[in-house]
């Protein structure tokens, strides 16, 4: 399978040429499944500031295309959760525009950019078994929850029973609709076992591929940032003026590599 | 009791440093400073309508930590690590019982001893911000009831919290920043043991290690120091020795060293898993899950996803035992 990555993968800056080739899936699927065309994620200039706060952002301005892995690294404090939160549309920036090919965030219904949490036992609605959060996303088969290693005895647990490490698979294949378009993965495995966090990625990282759906992922973990990313940004403060460009990650591995 | 009035333990700390800074063969102290030893904890809980359960959530569990030690405990996610660090200070809910022996300094760890004890001689630095609380500004909170206005601006400025952070409350810091001022809460108190739950999530790299070097001088100071983590990259550079949990119990007690050293110096195949896990050792997923507290299965809890596993593996209690300067809970490690 491949993508028509012509005619952005020239226009974009810091793609990689090798981008085609990731998207190919590392193993062969028996029905094709429908690809979504390659969708371009901009923020233009955007100021944003809590009530009455001085900005957290100023003049931000990002472009991703769906085939990309963008990492975004920062010390704590500098508004890295607060951009997250203006890209996936739960904050309104005071200027500037989030964009998804050329359209501004819906304010209804599904949004095409997903926000998975850094805490996903608050991200779950604490009365709801797991089974009816999972499906409130859509349906999910069996094969999939097995590669995501969610326990099919997990979907009528309640969030209580589950740990941090739990939750946060439920939480990422719920941000995988099909009409997500972006996803805004926010210090998603930090409170992760190296194992888990390796499972989790694999899956997200696969799907990603697959289905033609971009990341941003915000993180603190170099190594982590260095082997999943096409580009890295580093930040001190994002409210001075920034372009989140990036330089493209020197040791990137293709994931069908990782496998082996 | 402070460290300063302890000259014993203090000599002890300092005689093992004096021949190997590295080294995490503890010479015998008379008793180390905190020794665990069959821990069980279980939970009761109501299944459906008035039906009891109980979930045995740690089992069997034996550990202990010398004064001028750090020990990292990492391992699978709610695999019971908190458990443990709320077993020691005596925090667990209401409906958890435990079982097993405890000692602290030698004597035995009590409830009413772990009164007496906790924020005084053992500090804890807990996981989740929710332990702040949220009405009251972050500088009273860190100065609590026994200290001064000086000690509480002394530790905002070792742990590079600015002045007018104290003047704020909980909701208005960055998760960073209030890592920080948990770690000011603990450390305000001259305390022998600090137990530190997940002490580093949300900071940035520079932070989160400079938070490590802060144990690492506080256990130099001659303190004992437990740090519950999953940034074993963190511990690398820090701890004398790595606790590897799972479903409950120790799998694998290891010198830092040989987790450095890589999957081959290490002992039980989940450790090395673990390893082979790391972003930047391969980041191979190991398939499988961890079992629910409330359906172990008999024999070693790993089994399941263990390539070495033969039918001995499922039957009877797998005891820990020494191995190459070691402790592992795994009849096949060699």
């Amino acid at each position: 399978m491949r993508f028509n990555v012509q005619e952005n993968s020239g226009k974009s800056d810091g793609l990689c040429p090798e981008e085609s080739r990731r998207a190919e899936p590392f193993e062969p699927m028996r029905t094709p499944s429908p690809v979504a065309a390659t969708s371009i994620l901009k923020l233009v200039n955007i100021r944003f500031s809590y009530r009455g706060g001085d900005p957290i952002l100023r003049d931000v301005t990002l472009t991703v295309t769906s085939q990309e892995r963008v990492g975004i690294i920062g010390p704590s404090g500098c508004g890295k959760s607060t951009l997250a939160k203006v890209i996936t549309g739960f904050e309104m920036p005071q200027e500037g525009q989030v964009l998804v090919d050329g359209q501004v965030l819906p304010r209804r219904g599904f949004r095409p950019v997903q926000l998975i949490y850094q805490h996903p036992e608050l991200a779950v609605n604490p009365h709801w078994q797991l089974g009816k959060t999972l499906a409130e996303a859509g349906d999910f088969p069996q094969k999939m929850l097995n590669k995501m290693g969610i326990d099919p005895a997990w979907l009528s647990r309640w969030p209580n029973e589950l740990s941090g490490g739990e939750l946060q698979r439920f939480c990422v294949a719920r941000a995988l609709g099909a009409q997500t378009r972006f996803v805004v993965a926010d210090e998603i495995t930090t409170m992760l076992d190296v194992i888990t966090q390796a499972q989790l990625w694999e899956f997200l990282l696969d799907v990603c591929n697959r289905h033609n759906k971009g990341l941003i992922i915000i993180t603190h973990d170099h190594n982590l940032a260095r082997r999943i990313c096409t580009r890295i940004s580093h930040f001190d403060d994002l409210s001075s003026a920034t372009d989140i460009t990036g330089r493209n990650a020197t040791a990137h591995t293709p994931l069908h590599e990782l496998r082996e | 009791m402070t460290t300063h009035t302890h000259p014993h333990t203090h000599q002890h700390y300092l005689h093992i440093h004096e021949h190997d800074l590295a080294s995490t063969h503890h010479h015998p102290a008379t008793y180390p400073l905190l020794s665990i030893r069959d821990l069980s904890v279980r939970f009761t809980q109501y299944e459906r309508g008035l039906r009891q359960i109980t979930l045995e959530t740690v089992s069997s569990l034996s550990l202990s930590v010398d004064v001028g030690e750090v020990l990292a405990v990492v391992g699978a996610s709610g695999s019971g690590k908190s458990l443990l660090a709320q077993a020691i200070l005596g925090i667990l809910p209401a409906n958890a019982r435990i079982s097993g022996k405890m000692t602290f300094q030698g004597q035995e760890l009590t409830a009413q001893r772990q009164q007496q004890l906790r924020g005084r001689e053992i500090a804890f630095v807990p996981q989740s911000v929710d332990y702040l609380d949220p009405l009251m500004k972050v500088g009273r909170q860190v100065q609590g009831v026994r200290n001064s206005r000086q000690q509480q601006q002394a530790v905002f400025e070792r742990y590079g919290l600015a002045p007018f952070v104290a003047h704020l409350y909980p909701f208005q810091l960055s998760g960073g920043m209030l890592r920080r001022v948990l770690i000011a809460c603990a450390v305000i108190e001259d305390v022998s043991l600090i137990i530190a739950d997940e002490p580093t999530p949300g900071l940035s790299h520079a932070a989160a290690l400079e938070v490590m070097r802060h144990f690492r001088e506080l256990a130099d100071e001659g303190r004992a120091v437990l740090i519950i983590t999953h940034d074993i990259n963190l511990a690398f550079d820090v701890a004398d020795s790595i606790a590897v949990f799972y479903a409950g119990t120790i799998f694998e007690h290891a010198p830092m060293a040989d987790f450095i050293a890589g999957p081959d110096a290490l002992r039980h195949p989940y450790t090395k898993a673990l390893y082979r896990a790391l972003p930047k050792h391969g980041f191979k997923p190991h398939p499988g899950t961890q079992p629910y507290a409330g359906a172990l299965p008999a024999g070693c809890l790993y089994a399941k996803r263990c390539e070495w596993s033969t039918p001995e593996c499922e039957q009877g209690t797998i005891e820990m035992r020494a191995l190459r300067g070691g402790m592992v809970r795994c009849i096949h490690a060699l």
